[in-house]
C-alpha cells in the first residue's frame, strides 16, 4: 500500500475529517473496507439514474400523520 | 410416540395438549427452563434468562386457560428474542458493554404482540454486538457457540437465537434480519428462518441496524412453528413509520395443500457463480429443485440481474444508515465497542450522501423489476440461503466488511418474504440450506411450499448431540 496511491490519500483525508481513530495497524484493513464502499459506487453509478429517479424512501407523508401524533 | 420431554414438542402439539389439560404452561416452562439450564452452558446461546418472568407468566396462562380464556396456538408457548428486541423489566443489552444497565420499561411491539397472543417470553439470546459486530470474545457476553460443531459460527447476527432452536433448547426463538441475520444463523444451525415482507412485522423497540432494511422475524424448529408464530408477530402498529399497516395473515391453514399448481423459479445462477460455494450445497439445491418438480410444482431456472448489484445498494445503505445510528458514540465513546463492531460502523464514515441517495434510486428499480418481471411470472422462487456450511471461527476473515457466503441480502433490498430452511447435511455433518422468496405478503405461500419439501425430506428430524458437548466443555 503505497502512500502515494491516490485513493489512499482520499481514504486519510476522508478518515482525519470524520474524528474518529484508528491504531496504525488497523488502518490497512479499515482502507480495504473503503476501497469496497468505493467499489459498490462504481457499481451503482454504472445504473444510469435519470433526474425523475426517485429513491425507495421518498417521504409519506401518511406515516406521520397515522401514529395520531399530529394535532388534526 | 412424543418425546417425554415437552419441551421439544411442536408448537401445535403442545397447544393442543395445554387445550385439552393434558400439560400445564408450567409444566411446559418448566421442562424448557430445565433444557436451557442443562446444555446452554456449552452454547452461550441466551444472554439473560429470565425465568422469574417466565415463571410467573406461565402462572397466569395455567389459570386464564383453566378459566376458559384460551388465547389461541401461542398461549403457554415459550419463545425467547434476540437481545436487541427492548424487553419490558429485563436486560437489553445488545451484546455491548454501552448498554450493560440498559433495562428497558416498556417491551418491543413483537414481544408485546406475542404475550397478547399469550406466548411466554423466557429470556433473550445472545447477537452480534449491535446486530453487527462480532464475534469477539469480549462482547458483554460470550459469543454464542453452533450446536453441530462449538468451534464453527452460528451465523448473525441473530447468534444465540439460531444456536438455541438448532440446539433444540425451545422451538422458537424472534429474530431481526437486515442482510441475512435471521436466515443465516437459521442456515448455519439448521433451523427455519422466516424474514416477512418489509413492514409485516413492527420494527417498534428493536435497536435498528438500518432503518429501511431491518426486518423482525422468527428461527424456528419446524416451518409450521415459523407459521404459528408469525400469525403471533406480525400485524399492523401506527408507530412504526415502515408499518405497511397490513393485518396478519392466515399462514397455518393452507400449510399441508400441496404444491400442485406452483410456478417455481429457480435461481441457481447466483450460487453457481459464487466462488466459495460448497459443491455439496449445489448439489443440495439441484436435489431440492427435482424435489419441488415431484412434489407438483412446476420449476424453471430463471435468470435476473447479477447478485452484485444487491449487495452493492444494500451495503451502501446499511453502511449509510447504521453509521447515523452510532456516528455520536463512535466519536466520544469508541471504547465501549468491541473492536469488531466498531471497525464495522467506522465503514460508514465513508459513504457520501450521493452514494446512499443513488442506492435508494436502483433500489427502488431492482424492487420493481424484480416483482413485475420476476414475481409476476412465478409464484415462488428458489435459490441457496448459504452457499457453504459454517465457517470455523478460526477461518473468518479478521475484516469489517467480510462475506458470510449468504445469498440473502438482495430480498431485503427488495423487502419481499424470504425463508431459510435446511436441505441437508454436508460429508462432515453439518447443516445446509436452501431459500424460498414469495410475492409481497404472500407469506402463507412461501411457508406451504417449505411445509412440502419438510414433509418430503425430515432434515428437521435430526438434532446435534448435545450431551456430548456438554462432557466435551
Amino acid at each position: 500500500m503505497s502512500t502515494a496511491d491516490p485513493l489512499w490519500v482520499e481514504f486519510s483525508t476522508l478518515f482525519k475529517r470524520s474524528g474518529l481513530s484508528l491504531p496504525e495497524e488497523r488502518q490497512p484493513v479499515l482502507f480495504a473496507a473503503y476501497r469496497e464502499v468505493r467499489a459498490w459506487s462504481d457499481t451503482i453509478r454504472a445504473w444510469e439514474n435519470p433526474p425523475a429517479a426517485e429513491p425507495a424512501n421518498a417521504y409519506a407523508v401518511a406515516s406521520i400523520l397515522r401514529a395520531g401524533e399530529v394535532a388534526r | 410416540m412424543s418425546d417425554p420431554d415437552p419441551s421439544l414438542w411442536p408448537i401445535a402439539q403442545a397447544s393442543a395438549a395445554i387445550a385439552a389439560g393434558r400439560l400445564s404452561p408450567v409444566e411446559l416452562v418448566e421442562a424448557t427452563l430445565a433444557r436451557v439450564e442443562t446444555y446452554d452452558g456449552a452454547l452461550n446461546s441466551f444472554a439473560t434468562l429470565a425465568s422469574d418472568h417466565a415463571r410467573a407468566a406461565a402462572h397466569r396462562a395455567e389459570a386464564e386457560i383453566r378459566d376458559g380464556r384460551r388465547r389461541g396456538p401461542l398461549h403457554g408457548i415459550p419463545f425467547a428474542t434476540k437481545d436487541n428486541y427492548d424487553s419490558a423489566g429485563i436486560l437489553t443489552a445488545c451484546q455491548s458493554h454501552m448498554r450493560r444497565d440498559h433495562v428497558p420499561t416498556k417491551s418491543a411491539a413483537a414481544i408485546e404482540r406475542m404475550e397478547q397472543a399469550g406466548a411466554i417470553l423466557i429470556g433473550k439470546c445472545a447477537t452480534a454486538e449491535f446486530g453487527t459486530g462480532g464475534p469477539s470474545p469480549g462482547m458483554l457476553f460470550p459469543p454464542a457457540r453452533n450446536p453441530w460443531d462449538h468451534q464453527r459460527y452460528t451465523g448473525g447476527s441473530s447468534t444465540g437465537s439460531g444456536a438455541a432452536v438448532g440446539a433444540g433448547l425451545l422451538r422458537v426463538a424472534l429474530g431481526s434480519d437486515t442482510g441475512g441475520s435471521v436466515r443465516g444463523p437459521a442456515a448455519f444451525c439448521g433451523a427455519v428462518g422466516l424474514k416477512p415482507t418489509y413492514g409485516l412485522v413492527s420494527r417498534r423497540g428493536v435497536f435498528p441496524l438500518s432503518f429501511s432494511l431491518d426486518h423482525c422475524g422468527p428461527i424456528a424448529r419446524s416451518v409450521e412453528d415459523a407459521a404459528i408464530t408469525l400469525g403471533g408477530m406480525a400485524g399492523p402498529d401506527p408507530l412504526d413509520p415502515a408499518s405497511a399497516m397490513v393485518d396478519a395473515g392466515d399462514y397455518v391453514s393452507q400449510l399441508r395443500t400441496g404444491l400442485r399448481g406452483l410456478r417455481i423459479g429457480y435461481l441457481r445462477s447466483w450460487p453457481a457463480k459464487d466462488p466459495i460455494t460448497d459443491p455439496e450445497v449445489m448439489a443440495a439445491l439441484d436435489t431440492a429443485a427435482a424435489m419441488f418438480q415431484d412434489l407438483g410444482a412446476m420449476v424453471e431456472e430463471i435468470a435476473f440481474e447479477d447478485e452484485d448489484i444487491f449487495l452493492a445498494v444494500g451495503r451502501t445503505i446499511l453502511i449509510s444508515e447504521y453509521y447515523a445510528v452510532h456516528q455520536e458514540n463512535l466519536l466520544r465513546r469508541p471504547e465501549l465497542y468491541e473492536r469488531p463492531a466498531r471497525e464495522r460502523l467506522m465503514v460508514g464514515a465513508f459513504a457520501r450522501a450521493s452514494d446512499y441517495v443513488d442506492a435508494l434510486r436502483v433500489r427502488r428499480r431492482l424492487a420493481l423489476a424484480f416483482n413485475n418481471d420476476i414475481m409476476a411470472r412465478y409464484d415462488l422462487v428458489l435459490t441457496s440461503s448459504a452457499v457453504r456450511p459454517a465457517w470455523r471461527l478460526d477461518e473468518m476473515p479478521d475484516e469489517p466488511m467480510h462475506m458470510l457466503g449468504l445469498t440473502t441480502y438482495a430480498f431485503n433490498v427488495t423487502g419481499n418474504p424470504a425463508m431459510s430452511l435446511p436441505s441437508g447435511f454436508s460429508s462432515a455433518g453439518l447443516p445446509l440450506s436452501l431459500q424460498i422468496i414469495g410475492r409481497m405478503f404472500d407469506e402463507a405461500t412461501v411457508l406451504r411450499a417449505g411445509a412440502a419439501y419438510e414433509e418430503a425430506t425430515n432434515w428437521m428430524t435430526r438434532r446435534p448431540a448435545l450431551a456430548k458437548a456438554v462432557q466435551a466443555a
